[in-house]
């Protein structure tokens, strides 16, 4: 469970104040699948990345519930929300953001090289998410050998190598032609399935609404929140 | 294969190979400067250490003076004559473990008139001291080791009324002498003991002949006189102490050489470039300091989106810093180890080239004389020099560390929402 209170972010952009959040309430339960929607500039990427604890509000409070207890990002160090990040979340970008000079299989495993136990179970773990998303056989690829769609793939893999309880997913199909895309939806469907906590930012109302709950932004607020009725499975398509 | 810090930075490395080259080479030219200089200067100082070693004296002590008009007996270039009566007390002085005299002479062959006989060469006869054998310009002997087998014939008399000469290989191959043959100098005949092989290399006063010192007198006629003092000294000496005994007893104008001085007579400009070397490899220093840490803050800007990834899949600000820094490490150890390859290798070519020579004070040789003048310091020879290499990779690890903790500061103000937004 992640509990957003009354959260809100300004930046300063030259002599200018930027309010990107404006006391942002929202409650997203464990296993959910929720779609922020909303216009370039509507804080939705900013919501996701208070989220995450990729980034700090400068008011208000993110409680997220953990084994040992509930906790509020916001009073977490830099390191401590670094060690949340790793063990409790995984974050999935527009751009894929793969290391170039790494394998596959080496970009799955990126988030644990600086982890000193249980290497031999994660490499393990790692070549299974490859078997699973199809990838096995271009573990030791390099990214840009990759299509997009495949390079997608393998960053939904590196999110899920710590096994984390939410997936938070930046306008993860923004790159990929409607087929492909409609394969990573699939994929974020088939895992919230498996009991992951999905969140995603897009600005495309069509794969929004392939999420449970839509949270509409605008000008940092949320405006408006729609359950959608479930849909049929899609049928796999090749990328 | 399990990804690690090492194999996460080499990537990294490779990947930006210019800039990482540009950063190698610049602290690998500071290495190769240090290694170089200090390689080449350890070699000259060992090869300027042959000569003193070989006569075996810490101190060598001259008098010089305007060259005297010709004679057919004379002393070698400007040198003048020290008394030997001096080496008694100095033999009894407690800072002192030996005491020896030479005296060096240009014989000039005359004809039955008593004038020059200007179809023959001189000889340079070097008198030496037989009371103490352990210093001085030969040490003959009789078995292989220290200067100078005595290859063929015996050793020289004690007895001063024989007139008795070594003649070394080079001069009895010239004049086709053996043993028992009669060298002349001057208007008398001496009888070779034995063959001599001092080498072609640098000697303090070395000669063509070599006598004992009373014969040697005896040919100059100017009494007992010796124009190079040798001194071995204790450990434990004061050779202020002993300078000032010296100028004492000999006057004020000596010229005393230690082998340090030597090296600074000699070798003069190598010294001042070491100095002026050592500057600008300071200075060199400095100035690719400041730019491998300028380069390293550029690279953390342009790995923005790495260092953003880096944090967003969880990395904390020490992690990174903990990647910046074995990039760096990597990237000087490189350096160090190529700077030390590239400083071993400019001294080897020094080396191969390098021409030093005994100062012309130390051993006056005519320049017509038959054999050629043992002038020439040995060979510089390179030694391997472990606390180079550890000093190179320390000074090029050190900048490399430097610069990645500019890099490292820089990476960790970057908050990954920030990076991520750069994207």
């Amino acid at each position: 469970m992640i509990r957003i209170e009354n959260i809100s972010k300004t930046y300063q952009k030259g002599t200018q104040t930027v309010s990107a959040l404006r006391e942002v309430s929202l409650d997203i339960p464990a296993g959910s699948f929720h779609a922020l929607v909303g216009r370039s500039g509507s804080g939705k990427s900013t919501l996701l990345q208070m989220i995450g604890g990729l980034d700090r509000p400068t008011g208000g409070r993110v409680w997220v519930e953990l084994p040992e207890g509930e906790k509020d990002l916001a009073t977490l160090s830099r390191d401590d929300l670094a060690l949340h990040r790793r063990r409790h979340v995984g974050f999935i970008f527009q751009a894929f953001h793969l290391l170039p000079t790494l394998t596959v299989l080496e970009n799955i495993l990126v988030p644990v090289v600086p982890e000193k136990y249980r290497w031999q179970e994660k490499h393990a773990f790692a070549l299974e998410l490859l078997r699973q998303f199809e990838l096995k056989e271009r573990a030791e690829h390099l990214p840009a050998e990759l299509s997009g769609g495949e390079q997608q793939r393998v960053a939904i893999a590196r999110a899920l190598i710590n096994n984390p309880d939410v997936l938070l997913a930046d306008e993860p199909t923004g790159e990929l032609d409607t087929q492909t895309a409609a394969v990573i939806v699939d994929l974020l469907k088939k895992l919230n399935s498996e009991g992951k906590t999905i969140v995603l930012a897009t600005h495309d109302f069509g794969l929004a609404r392939q999420a449970a709950t839509q949270v509409h932004l605008e000008d940092g607020k949320v405006v408006r929140m729609e359950e959608n009725p479930p849909a049929a499975p899609r049928r796999k398509e090749s990328t | 294969m399990k990804i690690n810090w090492i194999n996460l930075a080499w990537r990294e490395l490779s990947r930006r190979k210019t800039r990482a080259l540009l950063s190698i080479l610049g602290m690998g030219l500071c290495v190769t400067l240090l290694v170089s200089i200090l390689t080449i200067s350890r070699a000259v100082e060992r090869a300027f250490q042959g000569p003193m070693s070989q006569a075996g004296a810490d101190l060598v002590v001259q008098k010089h003076g305007p060259p005297c008009a010709w004679q057919p007996v004379k002393l070698a270039g400007s040198l003048s004559t020290l008394e030997t009566r001096v080496l008694a007390g100095l033999r009894q002085d407690r800072e002192v473990i030996a005491a020896s005299g030479s005296l060096q002479l240009w014989t000039f062959p005359v004809d039955e008139s008593g004038k020059a006989d200007q179809s023959r060469k001189p000889v340079v006869v070097t008198g030496i001291d037989l009371d103490d054998l352990r210093i001085g310009p030969v040490k003959p002997n009789k078995g292989k080791g220290t200067c100078c087998e005595v290859f063929e014939g015996g050793l020289l008399s004690r007895d001063t009324s024989k007139r008795e000469a070594l003649v070394t290989r080079e001069f009895a191959q010239i004049h086709l002498l053996k043993v028992g043959d009669a060298v002349r100098l001057w208007r008398h005949d001496f009888t070779v003991a034995g063959l001599i092989d001092p080498g072609k290399l640098a000697r303090i006063a070395g000669a063509e002949v070599y006598v004992s010192l009373p014969q040697a007198q005896e040919l100059y006629d100017h009494g007992p006189v010796m124009d190079t003092l040798y001194l071995k000294l204790r450990p434990e000496a004061d050779p202020r102490r002993i300078e000032s005994l010296l100028k004492e007893k000999l006057g004020a104008d000596l010229t005393i050489t230690t082998s340090s001085q030597l090296l600074m007579q000699a070798a003069g400009f190598e010294v001042l470039q070491k100095s002026v070397t050592q500057a600008f490899g300071l200075i060199t220093l400095v100035m690719v300091l400041l730019l491998v840490a300028k380069s390293s803050a550029a690279a953390v800007h342009e790995r923005t989106r790495e260092i953003g990834i880096l944090k967003a899949v969880g990395w904390t600000d020490g992690e990174v810093r903990r990647l910046l820094l074995t990039e760096h490490f990597l990237q000087g150890l490189i350096a160090g180890i190529g700077g030390f390859l590239l400083g071993t290798a400019a001294s080897w070519v020094y080396a191969q080239t390098a021409v030093l020579k005994l100062p012309e004070t130390l051993n006056k040789y005519p320049t017509c004389a038959d054999t050629t003048a043992p002038l020439a310091i040995a060979d510089v020879r390179l030694a391997f020099e472990p606390d180079l290499l550890l000093a190179g990779l320390a000074l090029s690890v050190v900048i490399s560390l430097a610069a990645a903790a500019v890099a490292a500061k820089k990476s960790s103000f970057l908050s990954p929402s920030e990076a991520l937004r750069q994207l």
